[in-house]
């Protein structure tokens, strides 16, 4: 059925559309694999693995097309094959301008199947300057290396993909088959073919056999060893293979091709011939396991792996969250009526209430999340692309990928981190010269990182560049108008800073291909408020510049830490706390002026809350009560005047007035309806590192 | 006079002041306060309210009045997609005024701008002071705004 036509009867355009999401899900999936797997390629990392991994991405690519009727993505994915296919049979790694080609070929994919997305069939035509590159490139390539490794050629006969003319298998090796494949080993068949015009034929095959044992075990040959000898075959020789190593079919294919007159070896992952042979209208998610030039080592055939999501819209996500909010609440509300009762059974019900409330709570939570890996993947190609094109060798690394994001907010993230990686490449990163003369290493680092705070998320992109020319934004300031030069002049740093995020700012000495095209940091700032986060800056001339993206966390339940800071309750996130301590004169120390705790084995700054928040300090008599609070790579103690224990709690989030306030991350209600503010321990952390003095007052 | 536009009167000193009956959501005893540190002084604290958490502005102090220890009453005012308990000395009433009978207010009415008035006019019950309300409470978010990036940045 052409799910294409609208003719349907509305039952089954329901079930094209799911299918369509599906296809459009895995599709995506693979492509965002093939560029990953292209990258580890061009920067020489297990290149035949990559080139096994690209040719198998672009022949499932080309299967699932088929299967929905996709000609042109199939055609297209088809051609891609076959450049991967002749790459695999060549000694060299392929050239640049084969690597530009294939990202190329990846974006055109993606945007093939944004096109899809939006108006649910394929593009009339797709780019015809590629798809004649692509066609050229893998003639060459083709021409190029002779037919050392061929890719079965399956362009215009779809059905016969499955190469049925594999030998069956002897019943006395099928033990030893299962076992093999039990254990992990990749089995299959390794298909030879000699040169028709060969003299020797006898002698060719036992250079084979001889080969292909070198690698692997062979548990049966057909023909059988004695007429391969002999010469007693038409032109293919088959061997039933088992190795361990995973990447034997590679290895198979190479040594078997290594000796003289052999025109063409493959090696077909062992595929039980119980199974449904391939046909057209075949779930694309078969195709992959049914024939391949490299065994799918992989395990889990994308069937199975689909079959264990669902996708769901998220306000369903959001109204289930919503219910488990309310089941905590009602459920702490019943625990302070019952917070006197002597029956031993009504306690454990409640107990065991309030653990399941919290088991559901949390899966329902991590429903919304994704980690931030799913992001920070996207861009090694960017940075890859940005360093070609301002000539500028750069270095992308990573932290946090655990770090969980809601998935509503991952789009709008993506942009700003587009802008924020591009700004640093082409005005954080120095040229080239100027790195050398400075002394530092020729790659440009750029550094993301997550981690959350339990009530935000943050993430930052550094460089390790020039840092901000402070003069320099001064003076397009005063040139813009917007300031007079005195004024300017006065600016500290960080209000200079601020400038950078007026719309129509650029820095740009020469307004660039990459980042001079008026978007600037004014948009980021604008898409990041559109969350309900904000942006900062940090720079060290010389060193280097730090973006921060400040996330609301949208959890509406947290589990928190209470404590009492003078007789107010407050809420530490115990997503931040690592530990609460008693502290004696023993464990602390004095570092300028200011106590320290020693925490296995760092010094972990003491932020006294009662004197910050109330100027009645906590630290009177020891020991002290301290909280001690993990914030990204950083710790920091919260001195405390009493611990009370761990509760789950609803978190209101700030607006308005209480927006804000640094410290303050958000607000709950507690069973006997009083009032805790939620502590951002971040702030915390910020308020130690400000020198004794700075802050008017609240010290001394 | 059941024509017009209804208005809650309140007190606040010695004036007598209005605001449109749909800003307020309710009228309350002052429930008890919690206060928050680092907050302006007229930012009185928060409050739980039927679910909800609300801050609280004492209206005397943000006028600059001195503020009254006296049995105090709490209107729940929403301005914008805020709500916020405002603190007053006591609610009267609601009445309906006749909207054309509104005046521009002076420079300085009851000891308050112009700027936060709508406009004044003459009751039975005498001067009625109109609050612009969204000006009050706007006005009044930004210095609170200004206050914590002032203490965020270490400026004394």
């Amino acid at each position: 059925m052409d799910w294409r036509d609208g003719t349907a009867a509305g039952g089954e355009n329901v079930e094209t559309d799911r299918y369509l999401t599906l296809f459009l899900d895995e599709a995506s999936d693979l492509i965002q694999a093939f560029g990953d797997a292209l990258l580890r390629y061009e920067r020489g990392e297990e290149r035949d693995g990559q080139l096994a991994e690209l040719f198998r991405i672009a022949h499932s690519l080309k299967g699932m097309s088929a299967t929905m009727g996709f000609h042109a993505l199939a055609d297209a994915t088809h051609r891609m094959e076959d450049i991967l296919g002749a790459l695999r049979g060549q000694a060299v790694p392929a050239s640049p301008e084969v690597i530009d080609l294939l990202f190329r070929s990846a974006d055109v994919l993606e945007q093939t199947l944004a096109h899809v997305r939006a108006t649910g069939r394929e593009p009339d035509a797709l780019p015809g300057d590629w798809l004649a590159l692509l066609t050229q490139t893998s003639q060459r390539l083709a021409g190029a290396e002779g037919s050392a490794c061929a890719v079965p050629s399956d362009k215009r006969d779809g059905a016969r993909e499955v190469a049925d003319d594999v030998p069956m298998c002897p019943d006395e090796a099928q033990g030893v088959v299962a076992a093999a494949q039990e254990a992990g080993m990749t089995v299959g068949w390794v298909k030879v073919t000699i040169d028709p015009a060969c003299q020797l034929k006898g002698a060719r095959a036992v250079l084979v056999h001889r080969a292909v044992s070198g690698v692997a075990e062979v548990l049966h040959c057909v023909p059988a060893a004695e007429r391969m000898e002999n010469g007693d075959y038409d032109d293919t020789l088959w061997f039933l293979v088992a190795a361990g190593e995973d990447d034997a079919a590679e290895r198979l294919v190479t040594a078997a091709s290594s000796v003289a007159e052999v025109s063409h070896a493959e090696f077909r992952a062992w595929a039980n011939r119980q199974r449904e042979s391939s046909s057209p209208g075949d779930t694309p998610s078969s195709s992959p396991t049914s024939d391949g030039v490299v065994a799918s080592t992989a395990g889990t055939s994308a069937q199975a792996v689909r079959d264990q999501w669902l996708r769901v819209s998220v306000d369903k996500v959001d109204a289930l969250m919503q219910w488990c909010g309310e089941l905590v609440i009602q459920r702490n509300r019943l625990a302070t009526l019952l917070a006197d009762t002597d029956d031993e059974d009504v306690r454990s019900v409640l107990d065991r209430v309030g653990h399941i409330a919290q088991a559901l709570q949390e899966t329902v939570n991590s429903l919304r999340m994704v980690r931030a890996e799913v992001l920070f993947r996207r861009f090694p190609r960017m940075v890859r692309d940005l360093s070609r094109q301002l000539q500028k060798p750069l270095e992308l690394e990573w932290y946090g990928v655990e770090t969980e994001l809601d998935r509503t907010v991952i789009d709008d993230v993506f942009e700003a981190l587009v802008h924020l990686i591009r700004n640093a490449a082409d005005h954080g990163i120095e040229p080239l010269d100027q790195r050398r003369a400075r002394g530092k290493p020729e790659a440009g680092r750029i550094t993301l990182r997550a981690y959350s705070t339990g009530q935000h998320v943050r993430i930052e992109v550094q460089d390790d560049g020039g840092g901000i020319d402070v003069e320099a934004v001064r003076r397009r300031a005063v040139e813009r108008g917007w300031l007079d030069p005195v004024a300017a002049a006065r600016m500290s740093p960080e209000e200079t800073y601020e400038l950078l995020f007026q719309p129509g700012f650029s820095t740009a000495q020469v307004v660039s291909d990459v980042s001079g095209r008026g978007v600037g940091l004014d948009a980021v700032r604008e898409r990041v408020m559109a969350l309900g986060g904000r942006v900062d800056v940090q720079s060290e001339p010389g060193r280097g510049t730090l973006f921060r993206i400040h996330l609301p966390s949208n959890r509406t339940v947290l589990s928190v830490l209470l404590v009492h800071i003078r007789s107010q309750v407050y809420a530490l996130p115990l997503t931040s706390v690592e530990e609460a301590v008693l502290a004696g004169v023993e464990d602390l120390q004095t570092v300028h002026g200011r106590h320290v705790y020693r925490f296995k084995d760092a010094l972990v700054p003491i932020v006294d809350m009662g004197l910050w928040l109330y100027d009645a300090p906590s630290c009177q008599a020891y020991p002290w009560r301290l909280v001690i609070c993990r914030v990204g790579d950083r710790q920091v103690a919260l001195a405390v005047d009493r611990v009370l224990g761990q509760q789950e709690v609803a978190n209101h989030p700030n607006a308005g007035y209480l927006a804000g306030i640094d410290w303050l991350a958000g607000l709950t209600t507690l069973g006997d309806g009083s009032v805790a503010f939620i502590v951002d321990p971040e702030a915390c952390l910020q308020h130690a590192r400000v020198p004794s003095g700075v802050r008017g007052g609240e010290n001394g | 006079m059941m024509e017009g536009l209804p208005v809650v009167v309140f007190d606040l000193g010695t004036e007598r002041y209005g605001v449109p009956v749909e800003q307020v959501l309710a009228v309350e005893w002052v429930p008890p306060i919690t206060p928050i540190p680092h907050t302006l002084p007229f930012i009185v604290g928060v409050v739980s309210l039927r679910g909800s958490i609300l801050p609280v502005i004492d209206l005397r102090v943000r006028f600059g009045f001195p503020r009254s220890g006296d049995s105090q009453q709490m209107m729940v005012v929403r301005t914008g997609e805020v709500e916020v308990g405002l603190i007053v000395d006591a609610v009267q009433d609601v009445i309906r005024i006749d909207p054309d009978a509104v005046e521009p207010p002076p420079a300085l009415a009851g000891g308050i701008e112009a700027a936060y008035l709508r406009g004044v006019l003459q009751t039975e019950h005498g001067v009625l002071v109109l609050l612009n309300l969204d000006r009050v409470l706007t006005d009044a978010e930004q210095r609170q705004v200004a206050e914590v990036q002032r203490r965020a940045s270490g400026v004394s």
